[in-house]
């Protein structure tokens, strides 16, 4: 199982010495990736009464492609992943580009983990189409892949229009992994159709998850898992090559718990595993340095 | 010589011809920065259209030209340098999402330290916006209101906007930059945009092929040959618009490979008498590899330390 840190969005401030040590610090401790996800711009709950997310204006994120290729620049070997991007808030050719050039700056090191977003409060302010947005994610990737693979394009679809035109510099890699978070059904036949992982949300694996109240069908998670690897094979994929990350939440918790939280993702075939530190009562960037070093020292089995 | 940090020179970054080797990038930008060069400002092209294809209009880059992302790049070279300054020069706007510049904008700012620059402009080419999925007829009030929209975004927590193409209540961006607001300078050279310089801009990037008699001079109509008409005028515009016209800073441009230094000399003294408070180096299209590059930093830099 690979191993990896979550970015601590929200709680890790804005001093850019503190977050290149993040980065460095990650990769030295020897984990596999740094992944950050995203919001662009916050909305306020004042003057939205129906609003219950669980992010608002007063919610701090790094934009993650300016953000990664920052990091980028002070490590060499780590994989840097959003995870996740909301893919049908953005132009698709520029996040074609953006993500190119951070693989460019990175040498090949991104994956770009996508989803179709909660916050239609979000989607309304940045003007998108919220109603819509299962579908275009799919156009969405099929031009992404397009983008990455050819000098030269033309694609026509529903909602986007490239006529013989193309993006430079190419991606290092040849196939950038996309990855999907998201639990509805069409998510999971998505995946099995088009996606090279999945970030799932089980609330039996994430006790952080219970206590947000997510919906209790989602918490058996071999069968599900078995579900979008059926939906892989009838699209004629091999489901053992489709990656699995869970998160493991350690902030407020012991390394006892971290364990059985490990062990928990890796009974059901998780080929990844994001240390997750926010959302546990830490305060300040130090305490989110210390806590992935614990990590490292008192889980030695999940750095194997 | 060395350069001084009051000469306010920059480099143009050889976008096209330093290839795809993040070494040689980071390389290049820690050159210039060591050298005195107190900006970089790379050109900006999200899609390169194939020549063959699209014939109905003048394709200054195609599809074969190497463009790195600016905010990408920014985000990259500000965790390899201190001081130099990230200019996009210029970055087409009115094809990218107002909210993601204002965000990726603010986000190099945060990273760098307040080191942001946004150099925006209307472009040429169509072939981009209809491959971003934006309108290319209302480009020049998408900008406008773009500009304003964006300094709102950057200094205010919470925003409430209702124009002729957005509509946000009460949402903002967060982190907001270091500098509240980050610069906004404009390139262009046609009469609504030296018009928007002395309305909105902090800073414009003109082109005055007299003053270098050279790029792109064949696709620039001769009225642009009048620096100091052109630069009064926008003043201006800058009065009628309830502006002191001195706050707006003017960028020149010298020519360097392949000419002398008395050359160099003459285009500096031209654009200086024109009212230019920044100048930039531009050094491509002369077939220098990355190493050439750095050797024409400082070749120039030596002769304009003494000026």
């Amino acid at each position: 199982m690979k191993i990896g840190t979550f970015f601590p969005q929200l709680e890790f401030g804005t001093d850019p010495g503190l977050i290149r040590e993040f980065g460095t610090m990650t990769e030295e401790l020897g984990y596999d990736f740094l992944e950050a996800m995203e919001h662009i711009v916050g909305v306020s709950r004042a003057t939205r009464p129906g609003f219950s997310g669980p992010y608002d204006h007063t919610c701090e994120f790094h934009e993650p492609f300016v953000l990664l290729s920052y990091i980028a620049a002070v490590t060499q070997r780590i994989e840097l992943a959003t995870a996740i991007l909301v893919l049908p808030q953005r132009q698709t050719a520029l996040v074609a580009k953006q993500t190119a050039e951070l693989d460019v700056l990175s040498g090949g090191r991104v994956r770009l983990g996508v989803g179709i977003g909660w916050n239609r409060w979000e989607f309304e302010a940045l003007g998108a189409d919220f109603r819509t947005r299962g579908r275009r994610i799919e156009e969405q990737i099929a031009l992404l892949r397009a983008l990455w693979a050819d000098p030269l394009v033309d694609f026509e679809g529903e909602w986007e229009s490239v006529r013989a035109a193309g993006i430079n510099p190419l991606p290092v890699q040849k196939h950038i992994p996309i990855w999907f978070g998201g639990m509805a059904d069409p998510v999971l036949r998505r995946i099995g159709r088009m996606g090279d992982g999945w970030f799932p949300k089980f609330p039996s694996l994430d006790p952080l998850l219970l206590t947000k109240g997510l919906d209790r069908r989602h918490d058996d998670p071999k069968m599900l898992i078995e579900k979008m690897r059926s939906y892989a094979r009838e699209a004629g994929r091999d489901p053992d090559a489709i990656g699995i990350e869970g998160r493991l939440n350690v902030s407020g918790r012991t390394p006892d718990e971290w364990r059985a939280e490990y062990e928990g993702w890796r009974d059901v075939g998780a080929t990844h595993l994001n240390v997750f530190t926010i959302m546990g009562g830490l305060e300040t960037p130090r305490d989110h340095l210390d806590i992935i070093r614990r990590v490292r020292e008192e889980l030695p089995e999940a750095f194997a | 010589m060395t350069l001084r940090p009051e000469q306010r020179l920059g480099a143009v970054f050889p976008q096209t011809e330093l290839g795809a080797d993040p070494v040689v990038l980071r390389d290049y930008a820690q050159a210039a920065e060591a050298l005195g060069y107190t900006h970089i400002a790379p050109f900006d092209h999200v899609l390169g259209g194939d020549p063959a294809v699209h014939t109905d209009f003048r394709m200054l880059y195609t599809f074969e030209e190497m463009f790195h992302e600016p905010f990408c790049l920014f985000g990259y070279l500000a965790a390899c340098t201190t001081t130099l300054e990230f200019a996009t020069g210029i970055m087409i706007l009115p094809q990218r999402d107002t909210y993601l510049t204002a965000k990726q904008a603010a986000q190099v700012d945060v990273l760098s330290n307040g080191r942001m620059r946004l150099g925006v402009a209307v472009g040429w080419n169509p072939v981009e916006y209809e491959g971003l999925g934006r309108d290319w007829k209302t480009r020049g009030r998408m900008i406008e209101e773009q500009i304003v929209l964006m300094r709102r975004l950057w200094t205010e927590e919470l925003v409430d906007f209702t124009g002729e193409f957005h509509e946000i209540h009460d949402a903002g961006i967060n982190p907001l930059p270091v500098q509240r607001p980050i610069p906004v300078w404009l390139g262009g050279m046609a009469e609504p945009v030296i018009k928007r310089v002395g309305a909105l801009a902090d800073g414009w990037f003109p082109r005055f092929p007299s003053l270098n008699q050279r790029g792109h001079a064949e696709v620039m109509p001769r009225r642009y040959d009048e620096p100091k008409e052109i630069v009064a005028r926008m003043h201006g515009y800058a009065r009628e618009a309830g502006r002191d016209p001195s706050d707006i800073a003017i960028e020149g441009r010298v020519f360097v490979p392949n000419r002398t230094p008395e050359k160099w000399k003459a285009e500096w003294d031209a654009w200086k008498s024109i009212g230019a408070t920044h100048m930039q180096v531009y050094c491509s299209e002369e077939g220098l590899d990355a190493d050439g590059h750095i050797a024409a930093l400082r070749d120039f830099a030596e002769e304009a330390g003494g000026w």
